[in-house]
């Protein structure tokens, strides 16, 4: 293996074993030190675009799951619609919770 | 075809001195740039309070002798008037014994060559409790911990004595600007790190305490001890998953290094490197060391050859 080819096998060995945001602090560590020691600027250029991908990528993925979380696209449920209700009754801007 | 020495004439001596970069990845060795720069060791002081039994430099429990600094003004003048100083490292003995020597000697770098001079520190651990102490830390480059076991126990074991454990390195790594300032420095032994697997075991615990690089190293066979326990980085640097491998450096035979990044199980970045000294070191001159004896050498041990021997030449 050559030295990007190296380098293409241990980015995806962080990208297999991080977890969330760690792994783009990984990749920022990595591309630092690679940096600091002296590679060249295409390595540099390389591992800017891997994180930026991998970044976006992450946070696409991190949106959608949020909203799967939060429930944003499922209908309320009967106890949770008098919740609302009870509380949007007590307050002078009831759309502020709904 | 590159010219292997050249001469060099320091306190009026005429040395021949290296004369060539290292081999990087496999690449032909190149004339060193004009001018000539070399490393200059600092012996602080003979004492350490440590007892290993790999250890080569010629310390211990016994008499406490200290670096002259009016020697030492006259060292640094010399090599500035020959803009000969790569960079300075300091070592012992254990450099932190006498903190205010250890200030004062960093002050006069500083005001002799400037603050941009490349200091690096040695120490067995047993400084870091006095780090802060250290007025200019922020411009000293690396501080070398010796460290040669990730299990506090049997680290200070191969010391004879209680070094500053994890929670010590932690907290003194979290306490500076930037933690880049600390390196282990771990020597290679069959009965502690000698495996591929304690290598990785080791680089896991750095990364956890925060530590950002270490070294390891190949024992010097000094006695019987280092010799049957010796273990060369070569043998245990193999392929892995979780390291890429950089560069390496080789000097010849007389030493080699490599260098590489280790991505821990939780995400972090440790650079690592080994080196390796060959058994018969060169015959011509990569640096100098100035010892509590007063007598700059080119080399470590009372084999190397005389330079100066300061106590005469200043009254």
């Amino acid at each position: 293996m050559n030295e990007k080819e190296e380098l293409i096998r241990f980015v995806e060995h962080i990208v297999k074993n991080g977890s969330g945001y760690n792994t783009e602090k990984s990749l920022k560590e990595l591309r630092d030190i690679m940096v600091r020691n002296g590679a060249s600027a295409e390595i540099a250029q390389w591992l800017d675009g891997m994180i930026d991908e991998w970044a976006r990528a992450f946070r696409r993925r991190d949106s959608r799951s949020d909203k799967r979380r939060q429930g944003k696209n499922r209908p309320y449920e009967p106890d949770e619609m008098l919740a609302i209700k009870t509380v949007a009754g007590n307050v002078e801007n009831p759309s502020d919770f709904l | 075809m590159i010219e292997k020495t050249t001469a060099f004439t320091i306190f009026g001596k005429e040395l021949c001195v290296k004369n060539y970069k290292c081999s990087h990845n496999g690449c032909p060795y190149m004339q060193k740039d004009r001018p000539l720069k070399m490393q200059l060791s600092l012996k602080l002081t003979s004492y350490c309070g440590a007892s290993c039994r790999f250890c080569s430099a010629a310390c211990g429990k016994g008499i406490k002798e200290f670096l002259n600094l009016k020697y030492l003004e006259t060292v640094l003048n010399e090599m500035k008037r020959l803009n000969a100083v790569r960079g300075i490292s300091i070592t012992g003995g254990e450099p932190f014994t006498d903190i205010g020597l250890l200030n004062e000697t960093i002050e006069m770098i500083f005001d002799i060559l400037g603050v941009w001079t490349e200091i690096s520190i040695n120490t067995n651990g047993i400084g870091l409790k006095d780090i802060h102490k250290i007025k200019r830390l922020k411009y000293v480059d690396t501080v070398h911990i010796s460290r040669h076991h990730y299990d506090d126990k049997r680290n200070s074991s191969y010391f004879g004595i209680d070094v500053p454990g994890s929670e010590a390195i932690k907290e003194a790594v979290e306490s500076v600007y930037d933690p880049r300032i600390f390196v282990l420095n771990c020597l290679l032994l069959a009965d502690g790190i000698g495996s591929s697997k304690e290598m990785k075991n080791y680089l896991e615990w750095a990364g956890d305490i925060g530590i950002k690089k270490a070294g390891f190293i190949t024992a010097m066979p000094v006695n019987d001890y280092a010799a049957k326990n010796r273990v060369s980085y070569k043998d245990i640097f193999v392929v892995d998953e979780a390291i890429l491998y950089t560069d390496r450096f080789e000097d010849f035979e007389y030493c080699n290094c490599r260098d590489g990044i280790y991505a821990s199980s939780s995400g972090r970045m440790v650079e690592f490197y080994g080196r390796e000294t060959g058994y018969g070191g060169p015959d011509f001159v990569r640096g100098f060391v100035l010892g509590p004896d007063g007598v700059l050498r080119t080399g470590y041990g009372e084999k190397a050859g005389i330079v100066a021997d300061l106590k005469r030449e200043i009254v």
